[in-house]
């Protein structure tokens, strides 16, 4: 079936016509709905997405310098601003809001002849790590419903891996794109930070969001990533001066660091063989493996929930029932129209994670907590300095536990710590790719986390892809 | 009690004239339609970010220059968090920690004497929007064009101890910005705004617990306003009260303030950098550029005509206030040809009528420098008499030419030649004995009839003055 | 660990009621502890890197006002309207 496809190979027959783009998007809706129900991965479809088909098969059929990506269909997290189609951040709040504007990704790849297929399902403003905190429900893993697809990019994740998309977007703020991808079994890069304009991405924590890609593999990431890879204007964070062109083809030589710190009691056994093994087979295919400390990284949960709660507190202020938005009803001044409009129009997790930023940055508090986050992760970024001299990757779990059952209560510290793997690259800019790499014993697939160096996107991605190839878990 | 004084600190609140808005394209511009002005930026729309407008940055660094200060080449933006309908991001773009500007210090004159005020920073942020309250409508509409109009906020130290220090300070900075040219300083469109700093305290001891003013929208306001606050915290001390730190809101119709928020409702504004731009950077290179382009100043110049020039604080404020005049001024007295004090009066009188007449500006008329010495130079020594010069001003502003040309071809050369002035002084004595007789009987009046007689005489030409010199000579000699 | 819910939830506009309290107490606790006591280190907030800054053009937004107002929850005259303000 067509919908099986990774975007490579699809990109292949769409150019030898051997199947044309609507074909394509009929196959992959098709599969999108019939999944809808028990995986819950969309939010809404796009109703334009057929004449889009429509104009990608006009321009395939112009052949010449036609982009790779011209007539894939892609699903877009739903907190990335398409305009004209509702953008809600599985949020209240955001139920009816519809963007004048699209974000900078999306124009690009409307450009590149991608058809947006609809908007993904996720964590309430991307606050969370089961995509079960929104307001249209969880989000389910299609290896096993009664687990969660992870979180906070869950819908796109779980998309991608029962075909429901060829490739999708999310967004990665400690971990959002490369947790649901392990968990779900499939590929999903977080870029540097800098790399992919932030502009039209609804903001959680400004400092550490970014746009990452999730595909079938990492040749298919790469191809989603090359197209939003663009300079922009519009984002002045977004800086493309430093970036390296290097690559590997083979992993002989290859450094890669084993931080033992991302391998302790707190990692299930089921996740550490599985990432061991992974190791194994690098050194194997000639890998160099090193044994590193980042000293750093028992503090970097702490650092990484007060900068990110306060750039949260700070960035949905604006939700206040004026322009946009949910306004809640019979209030006879401003502040309380604001006050009862945010108080209705958040649920729970985003509440806490305001409240948190709040008082992190509040007078008193700011010196102890904001302050020395800010400072403390400028210490860890020296301290990956300085691994990356002796280091080409860094390689741990993505996520202690191969899965997340839904519906289990538990502890709101526990959930937190449980982001020791994915956070500390996000504090420090760096990229870093999610691969399969084994299956739990209850057959939950199993993510590894590769680290580069900031800048070194191409790199990683080659070391990644080198690992794929030499026998890691590969689809198409 | 002891003796009480008072300190007061300005926070002062600049629109700047750029073309664009400060983190959009959009036009920076008074009185639009509402919400014509505005896009997803500035507006607040999510997923959104700011670009800075490098015009703004230059002009707070010239700012910055003007007042002295020390220009930070690395500044960052901070957000200032609070909600308010007017406030669509629900934090303000501004700067906290690190200002574009540090300290400095404006040295203003005030009834003679010079006083040096101390200048705590020059920041940049956005202005916020516009709330309106129709009669047609029951509730408060927002309009969204102003937001993101960039600001400079200028905060002294608490260095002045009056309201009319308050007021000279306002109006210095009020010129200066119109000197470098960085503001339409336009009050009744709010482009420029202050907040009001208070503390009454006794002579000699540490600041007490300040108050701070808000909503004060004019100078004249904010001599109101201060007036009323030192009034109210003296009261306070002299019943053995203590003033408490508070925001107050200035009602200037009803000349009253009222309690906006007390010391336990301070608002805390969460101050932290902006994640979404990086360190404003100006270069060592720009700074010493736009150094460059700063005149002299109308507070040098004012303190300049007051103590060199001789002119009251009025007059050199009238002067120094307009570039125009300024320039005008100072070009007459490097040429030297003549008295400092008439070419003031000329500007005091005719050049300031003449701008106000027609809202022309010197510089776009023909009239040179040159000229208006040569003008005051005729008139000084008599050879014109002041309606002749008021004429050949007129000739002057309009076709412009050479004054010496221009009182030849109208005539209104006035002869001050002594025989000729005495001849005709002869014969109107001769020809009015009754006059004479009075003047001689003590009537002193009839001298001005024989003086107008005399110019008659002369059809106009004589120089009065003079004329009157020798017919009281003549008159004192035949008693 | 002191965490004051109500005075934190009204500078966020947010208004918990009576029931939750106890509930967000216990939560926002939990956290607060969990994000405490990172190391202290020397040295001021760290300065971002330079950012490029735009020339001064006016590009107006193509789109009309009604189009940008479209999500208003209210629109009255061309305006966002909201209650009648008292305070300021």
């Amino acid at each position: 079936m067509l919908y099986e496809r990774s975007a490579f190979e699809l990109a292949e027959l769409l150019r030898n016509r051997k199947c044309s783009a609507v074909e394509l998007l009929d196959s992959v809706k098709k599969r999108a709905v019939e999944l809808q129900p028990s995986l819950n991965a969309y939010i809404s479809f796009n109703d334009n997405a057929a004449k889009a088909a429509e104009e990608a098969d006009r321009r395939l059929a112009q052949g010449g310098d036609v982009p790779v990506l011209c007539g894939i269909p892609v699903a877009v997290k739903d907190n990335i601003s398409v305009k004209g189609l509702r953008t809600t951040c599985a949020s209240k709040m955001l139920e009816n809001y519809v963007p004048p504007y699209s974000a900078s990704a999306v124009e690009l790849l409307e450009a590149a002849g991608a058809v947006i297929i609809g908007k993904t399902n996720m964590d309430e403003f991307a606050m969370g790590s089961a995509s079960d905190t929104g307001i249209f429900g969880a989000v389910k893993n299609p290896v096993n419903t009664s687990y969660s697809a992870g979180g906070s990019s869950g819908g796109s994740a779980a998309a991608v891996a029962g075909g429901a998309a060829t490739l999708a977007l999310g967004s990665d703020t400690g971990g959002s794109v490369r947790q649901p991808a392990s968990f779900c079994g499939v590929a999903g890069f977080c870029p540097s930070y800098g790399a992919v304009s932030r502009y039209g991405l609804i903001a959680f924590a400004s400092s550490l969001d970014r746009i990452g890609t999730i595909g079938k593999n990492i040749r298919d990431v790469q191809l989603l990533h090359n197209i939003i890879n663009v300079t922009d204007p519009r984002d002045v964070t977004n800086n493309h001066n430093f970036f390296s062109e290097h690559s590997f083809h083979s992993l002989k030589g290859v450094r890669i660091g084993i931080p033992e710190e991302l391998f302790g009691d707190m990692v299930s056994d089921d996740v550490k063989t599985a990432v061991i093994g992974a190791v194994k087979l690098m050194e194997s295919e000639g890998a160099v493996i090193h044994d590193i400390s980042l000293p750093s990284l028992s503090s970097a949960v702490k650092a990484y929930y007060v900068i990110s709660s306060a750039e949260a507190s700070s960035n949905l202020a604006r939700y206040d029932g004026v322009r946009y938005g949910f306004r809640a009803e019979g209030c006879s001044s401003p502040m309380e129209m604001i006050r009862k409009s945010r108080t209705e129009g958040f649920g729970d997790e985003v509440k806490r994670r305001i409240l948190l930023g709040t008082f992190v940055l509040s007078e008193g508090c700011s010196d102890s907590y904001y302050k020395r986050a800010a400072l403390f992760r400028q210490r860890l970024c020296r301290e990956f300095d300085e691994i990356f001299r002796s280091c080409d990757a860094v390689v741990s779990p993505v996520y202690p536990e191969a899965g997340i059952k839904l519906g289990k209560g538990k502890r709101l510290a526990d959930i937190y710590s449980a982001d020791i793997c994915t956070v500390p690259s996000s504090l420090a800019g760096l990229p870093a790719v999610s691969i399969p790499c084994g299956t739990a014993s209850d057959g939950l697939p199993i993510g590894l986390q590769l680290i580069g160096r900031r800048y070194g996107d191409n790199e990683l991605l080659s070391i990644a892809y080198c690992y794929e190839v030499a026998g890691g878990v590969y689809h198409g | 009690m002891a003796e009480l004084e008072c300190s007061i600190g300005l926070e002062i609140h600049v629109e700047l004239k750029t073309a664009s808005k400060i983190f959009c394209s959009c036009k920076n511009e008074f009185g639009a339609l509402p919400n014509t002005n505005v896009c997803p930026i500035c507006l607040g729309l999510p997923g959104t970010l700011p670009v800075l407008n490098s015009r703004v940055c230059d002009f707070a660094v010239k700012m910055g220059h003007a007042l002295g200060c020390r220009i930070n080449n690395v500044s960052r933006m901070e957000r200032k968090n609070y909600f308010y309908p007017d406030l669509p991001k629900a934090y303000q773009i501004s700067q906290s920690e690190i200002p574009i500007c540090g300290n400095g210090s404006l040295d203003i004159i005030v009834d003679g004497e010079v006083k040096r005020v101390g200048i705590d920073r020059i920041h940049i942020e956005e202005d916020a929007g516009k709330l309106i309250h129709d009669d047609g409508f029951d509730g408060t509409l927002c309009d969204y064009n102003r937001c993101g109009v960039p600001l400079i906020e200028i905060v002294t130290d608490p260095d002045l101890h009056s309201s009319r220090e308050a007021y000279v300070f306002l109006e210095t900075v009020r010129s200066i910005l119109r000197y470098i040219d960085i503001s339409d300083c336009k009050m009744q469109e709010g482009s420029i705004r202050c907040d009001v700093n208070v503390s009454v305290h006794e002579k000699g001891t540490p600041l007490g617990e300040r108050c701070e003013l808000k909503n004060v929208n004019s100078f004249s306001g904010a001599v109101r306003g201060i007036e009323y606050e030192i009034k109210r915290q003296t009261d306070i001390i002299a019943s053995g009260g203590l003033v408490e730190r508070e925001t107050r809101r200035w009602d200037d119709k009803k000349g009253v303030s009222t309690i906006m928020r007390s010391k336990e409702e301070l608002q805390d504004y969460r101050f932290f950098p902006e994640p979404d731009l990086g360190a404003v950077v100006i270069s060592s290179e720009r700074v010493e550029e736009l150094r460059s382009e700063i005149p002299e100043l109308p507070n040098r110049k004012m303190i300049r005509y007051v103590k060199e020039h001789g002119m009251n604080c009025d007059e050199a404020f009238v002067i120094a206030d307009s570039p125009d005049k300024a320039a005008l001024y100072d070009d007459c007295i490097s040429l030297g040809r003549c008295r400092p004090r008439s070419v003031a009066n000329r500007i005091l009188g005719e050049v300031t009528k003449f701008m106000n007449d027609t809202g022309r500006s010197i510089a776009d008329t023909p009239l040179t420098a040159q000229a208006l010495c040569e003008l005051c130079e005729a008139a000084e020594n008599g050879i014109i008499s002041s309606t002749g010069a008021k004429r050949v001003f007129a000739e002057l502003v309009s076709s412009g030419g050479n004054t010496a040309d221009i009182i030849e071809r109208l005539g209104l050369a006035q002869n001050s030649d002594e025989e000729f002035l005495s001849d005709i002084a002869d014969k109107v004595i001769t020809d009015n004995e009754k006059s004479v007789r009075d003047y001689q009987n003590g009537k002193s009046n009839a001298l001005g009839y024989l003086v107008g007689q005399s110019m008659k005489l002369s059809k106009g030409k004589a120089d009065p003055a003079k004329l009157r010199s020798i017919l009281e000579n003549k008159l004192k000699k035949e008693n | 660990m002191d965490f004051d819910v109500r005075k934190i939830a009204a500078l966020a506009a947010l208004e918990i009621n009576d029931a939750d309290i106890p509930r967000f107490q216990c939560d926002m606790e939990e956290i607060a502890n969990m994000v405490s006591e990172l190391p202290e280190l020397d040295g001021e907030t760290p300065i971002p890197d330079a950012m490029e800054l735009r020339s001064d053009c006016v590009q107006s937004y193509p789109a009309d006002r009604s189009e940008l107002m479209k999500n208003a929850p209210k629109a009255v005259n061309g305006c966002f309207a909201v209650p009648r303000t008292v305070e300021y």
